[in-house]
């Protein structure tokens, strides 16, 4: 009893020493906007974070969701918020390939945000229904190459990661399949349990659990090694198809302007945040890898950034795939 | 007996005092939100998350579960006292329900709403423990044709809600599939019918649509002959169903369960189809049709317990495949990630205190619900012992304060405005609004489906036909249509 | 409206749904139509439109043919005080905030009653006001401006 009024008392003390130094950031309330609907996968990466990151910083963080468009309503809003460090983004491959997918994109990803640090990836996976005829990547490769649009696969809305993983895939095979679109991966997961579509790709938060019930067939992962949590899928290159390696990451930005002291501050909870063993265990339940040390940096986030927008832009010109 | 050794887990689990407490606070919290139009368990679920972070997994799942079928009780209140459906749900419980309110009958109606959700409840529980996992099989089977042609057959059945003339009735739901098409194209992303306004890309709400036809609409058209007579009788009669009323809403109620649980397991908007379905059932089978609309006691009976059980067994695609079938189910998935818990078909294996710890706690929920709401019905009876005059400005202010919080903006307030205005340009030419919002709310679902349906099957149409679920429910609502058209072609005969 | 319709309602009925349905018709050409293989973001809304529209002309023909009810008067008052104080709430939420709107709209919807007298009224408006920010604002915390951006809130 007395340990935990002492505790009280300290924890007291140190909530008011910092505040007699004035400018000290953060004075007040970080929102981070997560700009997806509540319950996502991105939303829960916002929630873990913010909790770990308020206590880092010792101050609370809050996440406000701001869905549509893709990502581009959220990401925009926060782009034109007051660069003060109270209002972050947290977004994720979506910043990178909103660029070639939008026309008119009313924020410019690397002019207007100031990148923190990259989070965690999430792996995707290539699945099948129960009875596809196809068992490895290869016999699908085979398969898709001579059945080539009879085939159906399933993606979760134009700019999702399933979407994208997609046209990687037919581009890297130079095939065409007939995509049939679902509005989230939750539907498209149902039809694939119901055997109504062939295949689809999806993140592995999704996936692992159906795979490991027998109730869908796993073709390969697209992470660069095997995953812990599904250890006898091959990878993409081991399966066959070297180079296709993605998944599907999420990013800490600010707006554009936000001082470097406090953009320093941001990436150092950040880097606590990440090694805290609550966020560490949740991303592996997730079966997302979390950002290593160096790559929870603004330089790491602005190469990565650079690269992937680099990386997708063709892929999506390609396919003529535009969301607006 | 497997099974009474697991269900004697969860209601172990569920019965400690800090889930009774958090059981509670979820149907107390929902049936208050539920109450207040606009605020739906979703904007409520989402503000609760971050707290239920600190609460053990089965806790928090137990709270916004409560929060989620304790709305679906709340939405009626407003539907029966003021004609402000708060949820799509209960949108057909306005029909019946509002007309006995006006007709002193309120306290009945309440009570009638919260008896057979009860009981409903009460069976669709028991059915998740028990046949879930089968029953989530038996939804996997459904295709998209399948969807499309249950859609129809829904369509085809709330050509019942009307009274008056069909063709109108067809009418409004065209144009009610129309205006849901408002918004992004699912699946090339084409604004479709926005006029370049980027509020209107997301869609219209469906509560904003529901409290500008319904809600504002009954208001103006209340004041136009306000004169005359007091819009909603002041004086009431029986707060209690009689045992008469109670002998007349076994039936209903049944068939309302049945119906509710079955179409409730199924993701694509089954639990929507539910209440409407159950209404137009019990309208068919009733021996004077005429009664409904006026004030039938079976009119509110049967889609509320349909409601109630579709929001129960609405949980099993998310608890025993981690398939979310709403939005709210969704957010629920989200906790249990949150709480490190991935959802999918081992959760059922690894976890069982989980699984039917909220199996039972949904049961412990429901007997609140009705504790909680049968004495409340004196207190919501009340209220409309206000002078109407008095008691429509605050109706107008909450329908305001409900837009404006569905999403923060203040574009849906004019959403609900015009809404309004085409409520009641509609009344006053004699069409019945119902069958437009379900035009509205199936209208998204129904090109969804049918464009996926012929990608499937390669443009071939015969798949709606060749398909065994399909082709019954098609012909259900053949001769639904049937059914439906041939009195009236007779009546035509008849000499006016 | 011609002389020769015998259903009034019906025939304003006819003519809101063929307006409708024209009007949805001519923007839904505006969008792909797609093949029915893969349809387009156009085919749909397209079909329900012309559907729409022939129910309409339906609707119409038959005012002629069979006699009808005429339409409930629109009276314009309630109406437009009604719907006009919603959209004035609309307008001034995040100018003058959550409080003095609702006293707005309290008033002029309040107005369109016959009943209507001032004293009672404003303490209507000033109730529902007070208990809806204690309701809303404070005890919900729902993100709504009390005072607006004029009144420093």
């Amino acid at each position: 009893m007395l340990a935990a009024w002492l505790g009280a008392l300290v924890s007291l003390v140190l909530l008011v020493a910092p505040a007699s130094a004035e400018a000290r950031y953060p004075a007040r309330v970080v929102t981070i906007v997560v700009p997806f609907p509540a319950g996502g996968p991105t939303d829960t990466v916002g929630r873990l974070l913010a909790q770990a990151m308020g206590g880092a910083l010792k101050t609370q963080f809050i996440i406000e969701n701001i869905g549509g468009s893709g990502g581009v309503l959220g990401a925009a809003r926060v782009a034109k918020s007051a660069p003060d460090g109270t209002t972050l983004l947290l977004h994720n491959i979506g910043l990178a390939t909103s660029v070639a997918l939008y026309r008119k994109l009313p924020y410019d990803p690397r002019r207007d945000l100031e990148p923190i640090g990259l989070v965690n990836d999430v792996p995707m996976s290539f699945v099948a229904r129960r009875d596809f005829p196809a068992s490895t990547l290869g016999e699908l490769i085979d398969y898709v190459k001579v059945r080539k649009d009879e085939v159906t696969y399933a993606n979760a809305g134009i700019g999702g990661a399933s979407h994208l993983c997609g046209l990687y895939f037919m581009s890297a095979i130079a095939t065409r399949v007939t995509p049939v679109p679902y509005k989230g991966t939750g539907p498209a997961m149902n039809d694939l349990l119901g055997g109504q579509v062939d295949f689809m790709c999806d993140q592995t938060t999704n996936t692992t659990n159906h795979i490991k019930a027998g109730k869908i067939k796993v073709f390969a992962v697209t992470s660069k090694a095997r995953l812990p949590s599904l250890p006898e899928v091959p990878t993409m290159a081991e399966a066959g198809l070297p180079g296709i390696e993605l998944g599907v990451w999420h990013a800490l930005l600010a707006p554009k302007g936000t001082p470097q002291p406090i953009l320093e501050a941001l990436a150092a909870a950040l880097q606590q945040a990440l090694a805290d063993p609550l966020v560490l265990d949740r991303f592996a339940a997730l079966g997302a890898s979390a950002a290593t040390r160096d790559q929870a940096t603004p330089d790491a986030l602005r190469r990565h950034l650079d690269a992937e927008i680099a990386k997708w832009s063709p892929i999506i010109k390609a396919a003529d795939a535009y969301a607006d | 007996m497997e099974l009474l050794g697991d269900l004697a887990t969860g209601f172990a689990a569920a019965f400690t005092a800090a889930n009774l407490l958090y059981c509670f606070v979820g149907v107390l919290l929902g049936t208050l939100i539920g109450v207040l139009p606009g605020l739906g368990p979703n904007a409520t679920i989402a503000m609760l998350l971050p707290f239920t972070f600190t609460l053990e997994p089965l806790s928090a799942l137990i709270m916004l579960a409560g929060i989620y079928y304790g709305a679906q009780y709340g939405g009626s209140t407003t539907a029966i006292l003021i004609k402000v459906p708060g949820e799509a749900s209960s949108v057909v419980t306005a029909l019946d329900g509002y007309q006995m309110a006006r007709q002193g009958r309120a306290g009945v109606a309440l009570a009638t709403a919260a008896i057979g959700s009860f009981a409903a409840g009460s069976f669709a529980t028991l059915l998740v423990a028990v046949l879930g996992p089968l029953l989530a099989d038996v939804a996997l089977a459904f295709g998209p044709a399948d969807y499309c042609s249950l859609i129809l057959l829904g369509l085809v059945a709330s050509v019942v809600l009307a009274q008056g003339s069909l063709l109108k009735a067809f009418g409004m739901i065209v144009l009610g599939l129309l205006l849901g098409l408002v918004g992004s194209d699912v699946d090339t992303g084409v604004e479709r019918f926005t006029f370049g306004i980027p509020k209107l890309a997301e869609g219209i709400p469906v509560a904003v649509a529901a409290m500008g036809l319904f809600g504002l609409g009954e208001i103006v058209h209340n004041l136009r002959d306000e004169h005359a007579r007091e819009p909603i009788a002041r004086r009431i009669s029986g707060l209690l169903p009689s045992r008469a009323d109670l002998a007349r809403i076994v039936g209903p109620v049944t068939r309302g369960t049945l119906i509710g649980s079955a179409l409730g397991v199924l993701p694509g908007g089954g639990s929507i189809l539910a209440s409407f379905a159950a209404y137009s059932l019990e309208k068919k089978l009733a021996t004077d049709e005429d009664a409904f609309g006026k004030g039938a006691i079976e009119g509110v009976a049967a889609p509320e317990a349909a409601n109630n059980a579709g929001a129960q067994t609405s949980f099993i695609p998310m608890l025993t495949l981690g398939l979310p079938s709403n939005s709210v189910m969704a957010l629920m998935l989200g906790a249990m990630i949150i709480h490190g818990i991935v959802p999918g078909p081992s959760v059922m294996v690894e976890q069982p205190t989980l699984f039917y710890g909220l199996v039972a706690s949904m049961w412990i929920g429901n007997l609140m619900l009705v504790v909680l709401n049968l004495p409340l019905v004196g207190l919501w009876v009340r209220l409309l012992s206000i002078p109407y005059h008095h008691l429509f400005p605050v109706i107008v202010a909450l329908c305001c304060i409900g837009a404006y919080s569905l999403r923060n903006n203040v574009f849906d307030i004019y959403l609900m405005a015009a809404f309004g205005f085409l409520g009641t340009l509609l009344v006053a030419l004699r069409c019945e609004p119902a069958p437009l919002l379900l035009g509205f709310i199936l209208g998204p679902m129904l090109e969804e489906y049918l464009r996926r349906a012929l990608i499937l099957s390669r443009g071939d149409p015969t798949v709606f036909v060749t398909r065994p679920i399909s082709a019954v429910l098609l012909a259900l609502a053949a001769i639904g249509l049937i059914a439906v058209v041939l009195p009236s072609v007779r009546k035509l005969r008849e000499p006016a | 409206m011609p002389r020769a319709v015998r259903s009034p309602a019906d025939f304003w009925s006819g003519a809101l749904f063929a307006g409708f349905g024209i009007a949805f018709a001519v923007a839904a050409l505006a969008y792909e139509p797609g093949r029915a293989t893969r349809m387009g973001p156009g085919f749909f809304p397209f079909a329900l439109a012309v559907v729409l529209s022939l129910i309409g002309l339906a609707t119409l023909v038959r005012s002629w043919l069979r006699a009808g009810p005429p339409p409930l008067g629109l009276t314009s008052r309630p109406m437009v005080l009604v719907l006009g104080a919603v959209v004035a709430f609309g307008a001034m939420l995040h100018a003058l905030g959550l409080a003095a709107a609702l006293c707005f709209v309290v008033l002029v919807s309040a107005s369109a009653s016959s009943r209507f007298r001032w004293p009672r009224a404003l303490l209507l408006a000033g109730a529902v006001s007070g208990l809806s920010v204690l309701v809303f604002a404070t005890a919900l915390q729902l993100p709504i401006p009390v005072l607006g951006r004029w009144l420093g809130g």
